[in-house]
């Protein structure tokens, strides 16, 4: 397909404006459940998920001459020059100053202005973990460390079991959506299906940065389609096949929820603040829009997550990873000003999970697998200009270190996210249902938000 | 072709009536005898002449449609006659024997084209899979693609699509091959070499903290060979005294392999030139050893397998290659995905066990010869009879981009133009060849929507790039480039004004609904499209919708049958 086809299919998705009055009917009956919620006002969270393990290392890396000569020891020729390193001035009582690559200044800039929060040394754990734990064989780790799929599964479901199903957004969607209310999903995906944010009742609604494609000769809208729609119906209502079953659900999904997503994306003015062209930046933009439809879709709390891919820097990680850390701070700070055009700062929060942080060492021109990593926290209710949780000694074979400078993490992924669904309303009671083992950690120095 | 064509016809007449009587024996009202089955290998390892229980394979149409929905990229009514024409097993072994289709000669005369792009390597890929007549190989190669994966989301790799037209060749030409001789060439592969960043890769340097890359070490185990928990023979998971699945290897095992992996660079490089690497560049041949580079320490790989020191880089790569592939998991690991990609997302353990038992022993005391592999997984009872014994959970979704070929294959696709033009598959797949977001694939063997899992403990792999969006763009592609860009009779009678335009062809079916009338136009599709899924009910639904349409063409009708059974859970689910 070439370009000039595919606009021509693009704009082929386009909605045609036409009969809204039982979609009326519908949105009044949505905005009549969400006032009945003990859930006030509007709330949403946005996760933006590194996928291959962010090199958080050179993300946050120390300012003072000795410090930063262990670093750069550690990390030799994958060392950010410190120079060209941006000071957080922060009044924690930290280890080591921190500064972040030049490439980063935007989020440098909303640090400083107290809108965004470091959660240092983030990981999955069964359990808080020490390396005497470890050396004495007597420490209960996770399963299948250092494997990419596995550790996305146990940062999505925020607990240490492979075996779970449902992640912790989608057990929140679960606890607190009004399932009587007819209209999208709590949790909106713009990178497909995603174990976060699936429920064992409420799925992920999946879009796009285009938006939600309509169903052409399915459409509901256009007469013309009346006939084939009810011979369609007919015909699947007569398969029973278990797997059929599961695409029948996704499509009739799909079906109602476009119609609902576009009516209400047609009928929001559009956001002045700019964003760039990558994809992280467009997926950001729509989720903005999204947001800004809000009252039209009767949403009053919904979860968003978005995938930004690359991070798996095993080789020209000097190459690649600046380029990521700067097309990540360039997107997010454009959400950030979309969020004050809504007058939404406070109520959006922005927050970055990864599969795991990477080795200290490197193999070259890279780095491996590793375990704890740094995680970056954004909104107007979050106590910005500041680092919570520990940052781990930066010397190889430290007690930070579990072997060539994979970090022990000291904030389970479990009490990052708790923290992020106290934000989101939830009672202690319902963040204990969602995050059972949350009692094994103290869950001191997270009070981010 | 109108007699081959008619005599189909009235074979699908016959197919459908053994569908609906549960089959199980052979096809007496067939003109040829139906051919004896391939004998499972038994535990014992029988000789592969030996005569068995097992029923013969059928020898019907429906059972022809089937095998060639698993077998290759969808049915069409001239496989279909092949098929029963020779029996299935004549048929696997035709195919096994027909020499490969190469995808480089598709792309290499365009290499010099100012706008050479991918859409060039990805019209090859369609080429292959509507007219390679090697299909079987095909489609076992497309597997493949998606279990030792590469990809052209990587920074070097996505301009190069000659590279990953080599890659996607080596698959081809390995596909009914030695499983240990495919590892190998895919781990020598200078393609796999960038995208998991063997090439390059060197040996220690202590005094820098320097160590060998883990990359390819890992992903190799987990994803290409053994996985990562032990099994039993028939794909389930050993369980330790605690009940919990043991890992198959540790970090020291992932050292241990990636400093075997160390000292691989372009071919012809040399000490003097391992970081000049622009002057060897080259992403065709395989990578060549640079001994200077290879850590010659000894090195510990599982339990009991250990590299003794002072070996060469290719002394190291062969033994730990051969420790790879005589690992106990990787029989069930390799025979049950090729499984999932050709039958069914959910094998019994027993499908798994004999298929992993062949794969162990060919019969003449090879192991992992993938033709004779896909052959048992084809001719297995449980792919013959899966869809009467287990109607309601046997099968899987077809991937999004088969359909689509399908289609093509089935509606002989017209198009204008030297190529098929298709560049961009994903936007209505959610797929394309050599293009997962990683080396994950775009979905894992052992995904299931949450109800699915939670309600049926079935898999549905297929399903997790089934989102909102591609399941709506692929209905979507269904309308746009079928019900939407029909002709019949005179091509030039077709609307086809643009180069890169591409119609369906359903000339034959309008012949077929004039000569024979409606339910024989149903017939027709629910044998090539569905292989017989579509019931009693839902034929007489399409046929009363067809005749109800009285007033439009019959191909706008027919373009219309298409669509509905195309979109509908009876076709998305091969069965």
């Amino acid at each position: 397909m070439n370009k000039r086809q595919f606009l021509k299919v693009m704009f082929g998705t386009s909605l045609g404006l036409s009969s809204y009055s039982a979609l009326g009917k519908q949105l009044s009956l949505v905005n009549a459940a969400a006032k009945s919620t003990s859930l006030d006002g509007y709330k949403a969270l946005v996760c933006i998920f590194l996928y291959g393990g962010n090199d958080s290392y050179n993300m946050l890396i120390p300012t003072d001459i000795n410090d930063y000569q262990t670093y750069a020891g550690v990390r030799q020729n994958l060392a950010i020059e410190r120079e060209s390193l941006l000071s957080l001035n922060t009044v924690s009582n930290l280890p080591y100053n921190v500064g972040v690559p030049s490439y980063m200044s935007p989020l440098a800039e909303l640090f400083t202005q107290g809108r965004l929060a470091f959660i240092n040394n983030v990981g999955p754990l069964v359990e808080p973990t020490t390396k005497a734990n470890i050396q004495a064989d007597s420490a209960n780790l996770p399963p299948q460390l250092f494997s990419h799929n596995d550790q996305q599964k146990l940062w999505e479901t925020s607990g240490a079991n492979l075996n779970d199903l449902a992640g912790w957004a989608g057990r929140m969607a679960d606890l607190i959506t009004d399932t009587s209310a007819n209209t999208i999903s709590t949790n909106i995906s713009l990178a497909g299906n995603n174990i976060m944010q699936t429920g064992n009742i409420i799925q992920p609604y999946s879009m796009t940065a285009e938006g939600a494609p309509m169903f052409g000769a399915l459409n509901p809208e256009e007469d013309w389609n009346s006939d084939r729609i009810s011979i369609f119906d007919q015909l699947i209502a007569l398969d029973n096949h278990a797997l059929g079953n599961s695409y029948k659900s996704i499509m009739n999904r799909a079906r109602t929820n476009a119609l609902l997503v576009n009516q209400a994306l047609d009928t929001t003015p559009a956001l002045q603040t700019e964003f760039g062209t990558d994809s992280l930046s467009q997926e950001l933009a729509m989720t903005a829009n999204l947001i800004a439809a809000r009252d039209t879709l009767g949403m009053n709390r919904q979860v968003f997550f978005i995938g930004f891919g690359g991070w798996d820097t095993h080789d020209r990680q000097m190459q690649d990873h600046p380029v990521l850390l700067s097309r990540l701070s360039a997107a997010m700070a454009s959400f950030n000003s979309a969020m004050n055009e809504l007058g939404l700062s406070d109520a959006v929060t922005t927050f970055t999970a990864s599969d795991f942080g990477r080795t200290l060492t490197s193999n070259g021109d890279g780095t491996d697998h590793g375990w704890g990593g740094h995680q970056l926290v954004m909104g107007g209710a979050v106590n910005g200009g500041r680092l919570f949780g520990q940052l781990p000694a930066l010397e190889l074979n430290s007690n930070d270190d579990f072997g060539d400078g994979r970090m022990i993490p000291t904030t389970s992924c479990e009490e990052y996210s708790a923290q992020l669904a106290r934000w989101f309303g939830l009672s202690e009671s319902q963040v204990s249902e969602i995050f059972p083992t949350l009692s094994r950690f103290d869950q001191s120095n997270i009070d981010f938000i | 072709m109108m007699l081959t064509f008619r005599t189909l016809s009235m074979l699908m007449m016959l197919g459908i009536a053994l569908y609906g009587c549960g089959g199980g024996g052979s096809d007496s009202a067939s003109e040829t005898p139906a051919p004896p089955s391939a004998p499972p290998a038994g535990d014992q390892g029988d000789s592969g002449d030996e005569p068995t229980d097992e029923p013969p394979t059928q020898n019907t149409p429906i059972a022809a449609a089937r095998l060639l929905n698993q077998a290759s990229f969808g049915a069409t009514p001239e496989d279909i006659v092949a098929v029963v024409d020779l029996g299935q097993e004549a048929w696997i072994d035709e195919q096994i024997d027909l020499s490969p289709s190469y995808h480089m000669p598709l792309v290499e005369p365009y290499a010099d084209n100012e706008d050479f792009w991918r859409s060039y390597r990805i019209s090859a890929w369609w080429h292959r899979a509507l007219y390679a007549p090697d299909q079987l190989r095909q489609r076992v190669a497309f597997a493949l693609s998606e279990i030792m994966v590469v990809s052209e989301f990587n920074g070097v790799l996505a301009d190069d699509p000659e590279a990953l037209t080599a890659y996607y060749d080596l698959l081809v030409e390995h596909a009914f091959g030695s499983y240990r001789e495919l590892l190998e060439a895919v781990t020598l592969s200078p393609a796999m070499g960038v995208y998991l960043s063997m090439l390059g890769n060197e040996k220690p340097d202590e005094e820098r903290n320097i160590r060998p890359d883990e990359n390819y070490a890992r992903e190799v185990m987990q994803l290409f060979s053994i996985g990562l928990v032990e099994l039993n023979l028939d794909g389930t998971e050993k369980l330790d005294a605690e009940q919990q699945p043991i890992p198959s290897y540790d970090q020291t095992v992932i050292k241990g392999f990636a400093h075997v992996f160390t000292g691989w660079h372009f071919s012809g490089t040399t000490a003097q030139t391992w970081y000049r690497w622009w002057e060897n560049f080259n992403l065709f041949d395989p990578m060549g050893a640079v001994d200077e580079y290879h850590d010659s320490n000894e090195k510990q790989l599982f339990s009991g397998v250990i590299l003794p020191a002072n070996q060469t880089a290719e002394q190291d790569l062969a033994l730990a290659l051969d420790a790879l592939a005589s690992h106990s998991n990787v029989a069930p690991f390799i025979s049950k995905q090729l499984i999932q990609k050709l039958v069914t997302s959910n094998p019994s353990p027993a499908y798994v066990e004999r298929i992993a038992n062949v794969f162990l022993d060919n019969g003449s005391g090879e192991q992992g010869d993938l033709a004779t592999v896909v052959k048992a997984i084809l001719l297995d009872e449980e792919a013959q009879s899966g869809h009467i014994n287990a109607p309601t959970t046997f099968g899987k979704v077809r991937e999004p981009i088969i359909r689509a070929a399908h289609m093509w294959r089935a509606f002989n696709l017209t198009y204008v133009g030297e190529r098929i033009d298709f560049g961009w598959p994903e936007y209505f797949f959610g797929q394309a060849p050599v293009a997962s977001p990683s080396v994950f694939n775009f979905y894992r063997p052992d995904y299931s929507p949450i109800k699915l899992e939670s309600e049926t403990g079935l898999l549905a792999p297929e399903l997790q790039i089934a989102t909102d969006s591609t399941m709506t763009n692929t209905v979507n592609f269904f309308a746009w480039y079928g019900l939407w860009r029909t002709f019949s009779g005179d091509p030039s009678d077709a609307d086809i004004t643009e180069d890169d335009d591409m119609f369906i062809d359903i000339t034959e079916e309008v012949t077929l609904v004039e000569q024979d009338g409606s339910e024989a136009l149903l017939a027709h599709l629910n044998l090539v499209l569905t292989a017989g899924a579509l019931n009693d009910e839902a034929i007489d639904l399409l046929v009363d919708a067809y005749e109800a349409d009285e007033y439009a063409e019959p191909e706008k009708r027919i373009a219309n049958l298409i669509f509905l059974i195309m979109s509908s859970p009876q076709y998305a689910i091969q069965r």
